[in-house]
């Protein structure tokens, strides 16, 4: 009994002693907070400029790097970055670009023409397997540089004349390519350190960068500390000296942060809240370049008729989807590029016709909906695209007769089923990464990859091609009102609303300001003391 | 006992084996790979990609060459968090699952083993009423309202604690409760039934009927026997509290294990995914191993076979 | 009692298991409030409630605020098209009214009420089936292996153990992700994703089951009656389910009083990661989701997350207080400690 009692005793105190020791394994370091503090949403999935697409990414990227250009905090367009100026070529297929010599790397070196050349011909080399690399495939030799066993960087359109010094030659005149150069994986980078670590350069005792900020500290899913970097050419602008990004993934808990104080902007609070926030002051709206709408799949009947895919779009109330359903400040899509791009004037879609409708479909064969199949509505899982789709799908039963079934998959799978095609009708969403109409207009393109929904038009494609060569604005516009007119001719898709921004910023916070691509550049921003008017 | 225990050891490696292989034929046949964005990737650029991180070789090959990697320690690089490797990313958050589940489960214990215990003891009373009925709530609420409720009365209402995050020892405190609860509910009913099941048996009268006082009897005799369906209960919940959840560490924003179950399947991170399955497996064979353990101690009726 | 002997002593009368039952506060409460729920869920479209996936948005993010109201002519349609028989029943007693409004609307404007009522019917569907494949395989099991010892108990533990050492969660969810994929073969097949969300809950939930009776069963064996049912000449199947099971039928209720609320919280945590019923579908857990962004400081609508959240708990509890009444009157000592 004694000898039980004891072994007994030893299995507790055995136990207890785990638990100690996994106490002091799992502690972790104490910080002060830092001037400022907001929520990055999901966790980011690399530091690397090139290997980079999301948005919480970029936010991070571009507050360590810098590239030739810089977003504006305003108006999200270019502005000088590693270049204090840049001059086009006559014939728009050359621009030179003035290095500035007066910013550092975080080791103490100074930033060079020649680390900008070694970052694009990075980007473009196909074992740095680079995303977004297609964006630089204007420039000259690019694209055949991407796709050899054995790139030449010789025919490539990118040379440093000295450290100050950078031309850049082109297949075609291309006035986006300062705002291309603003993006985050064009973000510049320091050969030594790449060269001398190769994967392991991103590791945070070997990470070196030129931006605005330095990273001081991550963890993983948990946050990133930045402060300040005195090497950066315009430090005098930089008024944070430290900031925290929390990863965080669920919204409430965000908006938990926010309120008390912990985080001074959250990103898109959870619509569940509007209600609760959307009269706030510091709850800031506003339009986004981005549109919510509906792919039909063009090879499945009976989404193959011109007609049945406009009954479709005209038999849903759009101003009351984005009104009732959406209501975060989005506005019914009547175009497919969206309003707010200077110099261009999208061609208009029909808008809410019930009866034109219903004429429609019985044209088509299907009076009443009688005979239509039962179709399935394919959608991410998530709230909101839940929600929207179950509206959608009473609205065309309602006014239709049609039924369709709802289709929820993880995001990957929902990306694969839209890419092969698995789908009747789906849900879609589109963001621009630079505002030009070419940046919608290109995803119908019968060769792109996010068509997804076996659209082909020669003369689209061919409208496309000529506004892409063409050198004046207005002509390159006209061309491409003209290829979204056919888009709008055959309902190639059904545009539901135009996204918008809802942005929680802390009364504190100074020069944020709403922009169509919901960019606010770290450095930009700045704190003031509670009290201050 | 020795070669007991060696062949246990070795079958856990059998099941290990058997889990990581499932699993790798499972995630891999889930559509949807780690590449698939909102933009499409050119061809060739998936190509490289794939190349970069050995997915473009056949199945069986690859599967080799991860089985292969395993046994030098090498859990490959993650396809979601691309500047960390599998090894770097466990041995990142299972710490800090591991604290915040150790902790729950030593309120689990403590809550759970004394209101059953006085539940038991003082049967019928009003303290058994109010510790089951509030053991029936604990299992009733789903845990995420459980974690909102307590946000909400606790760093909202009375300001006692951070809403979210992780570093301080304020900051353990909600996520601890909010895992912790939900098992001392299941744990204070299975041990109140427990010992009203024992307290019944012969044995039991023999010692009362030796003039043993209740409370010796309690914690004598009745409490060894009644703690097996609780060991059986914790033996496998302790790896599942240890190794993290997925609702607390969303709610407080804790970058534990635990969403890696989840999200390293949605993200198509397939490395990653076998990397938390294997800590897991291994985490319950351990457990399994010390739940028989504990069985031997406590019931001397039974001999560890 | 002075003129027999102790062996001729009737035995003590006990009171019948119904008395037993019902002698327990709460007991009738418990099973009160089972029955209604089972009863709206069962008659909900017999019931006089909105369509419970109808948007309104003109009556959205509304308070409780229950109006008897006549239905819309559009929206009635469309009930008695989706269950022409029910539909014909309402109308025949309630007319063309509705109640609306019962426990207000959410931000889309469908009724919480009807939510409610039709989220009880998945709820509790999820809840029973795989309870049911759970308790099955897992008694059976658990009583099997610890009967009969030996090799044959150590094969369907280790069983029990490699199951036991997948993260269950990870296995739904792929299995779920999986069947979703081929959702429109199976559903030519007449299997729905709901019938496939509860049969894989269930099938994955009875492990624990079989190492708790497996437990019981090992200690039960060496006790004396079970020896002198063998020296009586008892079979091992005959003693099984003659004196054993008798035994395990507390330790049963009470772990299915476990299972329940489990699975049903299980199915409220998919639910939290949307892998839980489709749309237009709703289930408790779905809700109880759903609203749980209400549950911080700033929200206006507590009762998309009250109401939800009350039917979940009143419903599981009534069964975990079930569960205790079913266990004193099942002890077959009827013990007591006093």
């Amino acid at each position: 009994m004694r000898a039980e009692r004891a072994r007994l005793a030893g299995a507790v105190l055995l136990a207890l002693g785990a638990l100690a020791a996994v106490a002091v394994w799992g502690g972790a370091s104490l910080r002060a907070p830092a001037d400022f503090s907001f929520c990055n949403q999901a966790e980011i999935s690399s530091l690397d400029p090139a290997s980079i697409t999301g948005v919480p990414e970029a936010r991070i990227v571009q507050a360590l790097f810098e590239g030739l250009t810089r977003q504006d905090p305003v108006t999200a367009e270019a502005l000088p970055g590693m270049a204090s100026r840049w001059t086009v070529s006559e014939d728009g297929l050359s621009v030179r670009f003035d290095v500035r010599s007066d910013s550092l790397w975080t080791d103490g070196t100074p930033v060079t023409a020649h680390d900008v050349a070694y970052t694009l011909r990075r980007v473009l080399h196909p074992s740095t397997a680079a995303p977004n690399a297609p964006m630089l495939w204007c420039l000259k030799g690019a694209f055949a540089y991407g796709h050899a066993a054995a790139p030449d960087a010789g025919a490539l359109g990118v040379e440093a004349l000295s450290d100050t010094e950078l031309v850049l030659s082109l297949e075609r005149p291309t006035p986006a390519l300062p705002a291309i150069l603003a993006l985050p994986f064009a973000c510049t980078v320091q050969r030594a350190c790449v060269e001398r670590w190769g994967r392991q350069w991103i590791a945070p005792e070997h990470l070196v960068t030129n931006g605005p900020f330095r990273l001081v500290e991550r963890r993983v899913r948990d946050r990133l500390r930045l402060q300040r970097f005195d090497g950066y050419w315009g430090r005098d602008e930089v008024a944070l000296a430290s900031i925290d990004a929390w990863a965080a993934d669920s919204g409430t808990t965000q908006v938990n942060l926010y309120l008390t104080g912990s985080a001074d902007w959250v990103v898109r609070p959870p619509s569940g809240l509007y209600g609760a926030l959307l009269g706030r002051p510091d709850c800031l709206r506003g339009p986004q370049c981005g549109l919510t709408f509906l792919r039909y799949n063009h090879e499945r009947s009976p989404f193959s008729d011109p007609s049945v895919r406009l009954a479709l779009l005209l038999a849903l109330d759009r101003e009351s989807i984005a009104r009732d359903v959406v209501r975060g400040g989005e506005t019914a899509a009547d175009t497919f590029v969206p309003r707010g791009m200077s110099g261009y004037e999208p061609p208009l879609w029909p808008s809410f016709d019930p009866a034109r409708a219903r004429d429609l479909l019985a044209e088509a064969g299907f009076p009443g909906g009688a005979g239509f199949p039962v179709f399935e509505l394919l959608h991410p899982q998530l709230q909101t695209a839940r929600d929207l789709c179950e509206s959608l799908a009473a609205q065309w039963r309602e006014r239709l007769g049609v039924r369709c079934r709802l289709v929820a998959q993880p995001w990957k799978v929902f990306l694969d089923s839209q890419t092969r095609g698995a789908y009747d009708v789906s849900w879609s969403v589109w963001t621009a990464d630079y505002v030009a109409p070419e940046a919608f207009l290109d995803i119908f393109a019968s060769e792109s990859g996010n068509n997804r929904s076996h659209f082909a038009d020669a003369t689209y494609d061919a409208l496309l091609g000529l506004a892409a060569g063409a050198p004046d604005p207005a002509e390159r516009a006209r061309l491409q009102a003209r290829a979204e007119q056919r888009l709008v001719d055959a309902c190639v898709l059904a545009p539901i609303f135009q996204r918008a921004n809802v942005n929680l910023v802390a009364p504190t916070v100074r020069g944020f300001h709403d922009n169509l691509l919901d960019v606010h550049p770290l450095r930009d921003l700045s704190v003031v003391a509670e009290d201050a008017p | 006992m020795t070669r007991w225990l060696l062949s246990r050891l070795l079958w856990a490696a059998v099941i290990l084996f058997a889990v990581v292989t499932l699993s790798f034929v499972l995630v891999r046949s889930l559509p949807g790979g780690p590449f698939d964005e909102s933009r499409a990737l050119d061809p060739v650029i998936r190509a490289n990609l794939m190349a970069a991180y050995d997915l473009a070789a056949p199945l069986p090959e690859q599967y080799a060459r991860y089985v292969g990697g395993l046994l030098h320690g090498n859990f490959g690089p993650s396809l979601r968090y691309r500047d960390y490797s599998v090894g770097q990313i466990l041995a990142e958050s299972l710490p800090i699952s591991a604290l915040l589940g150790a902790l729950a489960l030593l309120i689990a214990l403590a809550v759970g083993l004394t209101a059953g215990a006085l539940a038991a003891a003082r049967r019928g009373s009003w303290i058994d009423t109010g510790v089951m009925g509030a053991a029936t709530l604990g299992i009733a609420l789903p845990n995420f309202v459980l974690a909102g409720v307590l946000v909400l009365l606790f760093s909202f209402h009375w300001r006692l604690f951070p809403v979210a995050g992780w570093g301080s020892p304020a900051q353990l405190v909600l996520p601890s409760l909010a895992l912790g609860l939900p098992f001392a509910a299941s744990i204070a009913r299975l041990f109140r039934a427990g010992l009203l099941e024992t307290f019944g048996e012969d044995w039991i009268r023999t010692a009362r009927a030796k003039g043993r006082s209740p409370s010796g009897i309690l914690w004598g005799h009745a409490a060894r026997v009644a703690l097996l369906p609780v060991v059986s209960y914790v033996g496998p919940a302790a790896a599942g509290i240890l190794s993290g959840s997925l609702v607390v560490e969303r709610v407080f924003a804790i970058s534990g294990m635990g969403s890696h179950f989840v999200d390293s399947a949605f993200n198509a991170d397939y490395n990653l995914a076998l990397g938390v399955v294997i800590v897991y497996t291994a985490l319950v064979s351990g457990f399994n191993l010390l739940a028989d353990l504990a069985y031997g101690l406590l019931d001397p009726r039974i001999e560890v076979a | 009692m002075s003129t027999g002997t102790p062996a001729a002593e009737p035995p003590p009368s006990r009171p019948s298991f119904w008395t037993r039952l019902r002698r327990r506060r709460g007991t009738l409460a418990a099973v009160g409030l089972l029955v209604s729920v089972t009863l709206l869920a069962l008659g909900a479209p017999l019931l006089p409630l909105p369509d419970p996936s109808a948007m309104d948005p003109a009556r959205s993010g509304q308070p409780p605020s229950p109006a008897w109201r006549l239905r819309e002519p559009a929206r009635a349609a469309l009930q008695a098209e989706d269950h022409p028989a029910a539909d014909a029943v309402r109308r025949a007693i309630f007319g063309e009214r509705e109640l609306a409004g019962l426990c207000g609307t959410d931000a889309l404007g469908r009724d919480v009420f009807a939510r409610v009522v039709w989220g009880a019917r998945v709820s509790l569907l999820v809840g029973l089936l795989a309870t049911l494949v759970s308790v099955l395989i897992g008694v059976s099991w658990g009583l099997v292996a610890g009967f009969t010892g030996g090799r044959v108990d150590a094969v369907l533990m280790r069983i029990v153990d490699v199951l036991y050492a997948i993260p269950l969660l990870f296995l739904v969810i792929l299995i779920v992700a999986l069947l979703r994929e081929h959702a429109t073969r199976l559903a030519a097949l007449g299997i729905t994703r709901e019938v496939v969300l509860y049969a894989v809950i269930g099938a994955v939930s009875w492990l624990t089951m079989a190492r708790i009776v497996r437990g019981q069963v090992l200690s039960l064996r060496e006790r004396d009656f079970v020896a002198a049912a063998r020296a009586l000449g008892g079979g091992d199947t005959h003693i099984m389910l003659r004196h054993i099971l008798p035994h395990l039928w507390g330790l049963v209720c009470i772990y299915l009083t476990l299972t329940v609320p489990r699975v049903m919280l299980f199915e409220a945590f998919l639910s939290f990661l949307g892998l839980g019923v489709e749309a237009p579908g709703v289930s408790w857990g779905l809700l109880a989701s759903e609203g749980l962004e209400q549950l911080t400081v700033i929200s206006t609508s507590w009762w998309l997350i009250v109401f939800p959240g009350l039917a979940l708990v009143a419903t599981l509890s009534s069964l975990n207080a079930l569960g205790d009444s079913l266990r004193d009157a099942l002890d077959p000592r009827g013990s007591r400690f006093a």
